[in-house]
């Protein structure tokens, strides 16, 4: 599994880093999320699935 | 949109009128109806109840339009985040719309992100600690009056580095809360004259700060350059209006309304003091749980449908973000609280471009206070019979007063608030 952030989608809710810190992070600008890593270790795979359903605006998306 | 939603209600139930016991009763059923229905109150205007239609229209600004048209008395006023819209000026950014919106916030962001808005965590504790100085002798406190709207108030003053006397921080505080519920009362006359007041000392503020720069973010704003350059006097105090009504109303309905529910769900409360760790995803619970942002209004751009319901240009929309953050399509046992719900795509933040900009800041007041009196006041007990909340439970799910009683702890400063 991959992980990326839609920034076109982001508007900084951050609720992704606390579904899963280990792979999200809000930047110092404006609070929107980036990935540290672009692929999931299968171990994350059920938190990253929770930030992507905690994210209001779908900007979180796996492939 | 789901097909078989698309079903059009039209109630004369008022949200844009209504307290809380109104609000928490009739909207569940109206929900699972219609996720989009029309009132027939204040004139006729629309309400987005159901979460995905509501997150969806939030996100389209185009077509929902957050700008507001207001400038001096006499004028008709049209648009904002109010239903009707009040004869006040636009806060700036959240009652503008792209391309001015951009200006305002690519300006804030960075004041109000992740980082900097922990940097205020000394500042908030700094004032807990001298506002829980003044009544831990006591063995009782009214949360809101006398921890929450002064904490709030007095940390966002402090945060901007606006100059207040000890005395006058009611005034500085009341005039907001009251924009959100004493619509339509005598109270409203003297709440307009007061943001007026605000509005003054901000003024002096801006002359002060283009003098010489003060410390803080006010004094920032005041020489910050934009792509226009810098801003005029009228553009601060519409912003410094929107720092301080985002940063005193909101936190402070979200603390009060938890203490309450802290003083009934006593395992809840034991869990949160056995498990700290659990703190970052109950208070965003409780931001969903309790929405203290009840509601926002949008202003229809043009000729739309949505969810079968024909919306014409010039319609107001009321985004009624407390009823999407329990809609049981999303959020399953909605009305329970689970400390650690997740996933939690709560929108009491707000959705799309005007997701509050003070987010994050609020999520540090909300730490410090619960810290502070879980700490220092462990057994404190809200007397729920003398509680008062807002006449309205509409944009703002706020309360007057919250007596509570805890035993008597002591000192550990002077108590000196300015």
């Amino acid at each position: 599994m991959k992980v990326r952030v839609n920034d076109d989608r982001c508007v900084g809710q951050g609720m992704c880093r606390l579904a899963c810190p280990e792979i999200f992070e809000l930047n110092d600008e404006d609070g929107h999320a980036y990935v540290k890593m672009t692929d999931v270790p299968p171990e994350l795979e059920h938190a990253v699935d929770h930030a992507v359903r905690s994210c209001p605006e779908g900007a979180i998306e796996t492939y | 949109m789901p097909e078989d939603t698309a079903q059009v209600c039209v109630t004369d139930f008022d949200p844009a009128d209504v307290d809380y016991a109104g609000w928490r009763e009739r909207f569940p059923d109206l929900q699972k109806q219609c996720p989009v229905f029309k009132s027939t109150g204040q004139n006729g205007y629309w309400v987005a109840a159901g979460y995905p239609e509501l997150t969806e229209m939030m996100r389209d600004w185009e077509t929902f339009s957050s700008a507001k048209h207001w400038e001096k008395e006499g004028d008709v006023p049209t648009g904002g985040n109010v239903v009707p819209p009040v004869p006040a000026r636009a806060f700036i950014p959240v009652e503008t719309d792209p391309p001015k919106w951009k200006k305002y916030r690519f300006l804030l962001n960075p004041f109000f992100a992740p980082k900097a808005a922990k940097s205020y965590t000394g500042v908030v504790t700094e004032v807990a600690t001298a506002l829980i100085d003044r009544v831990i002798e006591k063995g009782e406190v009214d949360i809101t009056r006398d921890f929450t709207n002064p904490l709030t108030a007095l940390s966002t003053l402090r945060i901007l580095g606006i100059n207040y006397s000890e005395d006058e921080w009611r005034r500085w505080s009341l005039p907001f809360h009251q924009l959100a519920y004493a619509r339509g009362t005598e109270e409203f006359g003297q709440c307009l004259a007061d943001l007026e007041w605000i509005r003054q000392q901000l003024s002096a503020a801006v002359d002060l700060n283009w003098a010489e720069q003060q410390p803080g973010l006010f004094g920032t704003l005041c020489h910050a350059n934009t792509a226009e350059g810098k801003l005029s006097k009228q553009e601060l105090i519409d912003i410094g209006m929107m720092v301080l009504v985002g940063g005193v109303g909101t936190t402070t309905a979200l603390f009060s309304n938890t203490m309450i529910y802290l003083s009934q769900d006593l395992e809840a409360r034991q869990r949160l003091i056995d498990e700290p760790e659990l703190l970052d995803k109950a208070k965003e619970e409780f931001v969903r749980y309790f929405s203290p942002i009840n509601s926002q209004a949008r202003t229809v751009t043009h000729d739309t449908e949505v969810c079968g319901a024909s919306m014409k240009a010039g319609e107001q929309v009321l985004m009624a973000l407390g009823a999407a953050n329990r809609d049981e399509r999303v959020f399953p046992d909605a009305d329970t609280v689970i400390l650690d719900r997740m996933p939690n795509p709560h929108v009491g933040f707000g959705a799309g471009i005007h997701r509050c900009l003070g987010s994050f800041l609020a999520r540090v007041f909300f730490e410090v206070m619960f810290r502070e009196v879980m700490t220092r006041m462990p057994d404190i007990m809200v007397d729920e019979a003398r509680v008062r909340r807002f006449p309205s439970a509409t944009s703002v799910n706020g309360l007057i007063s919250v007596p509570a009683t805890f035993t008597p702890g002591h000192k550990v400063g002077s108590g000196a608030l300015a």
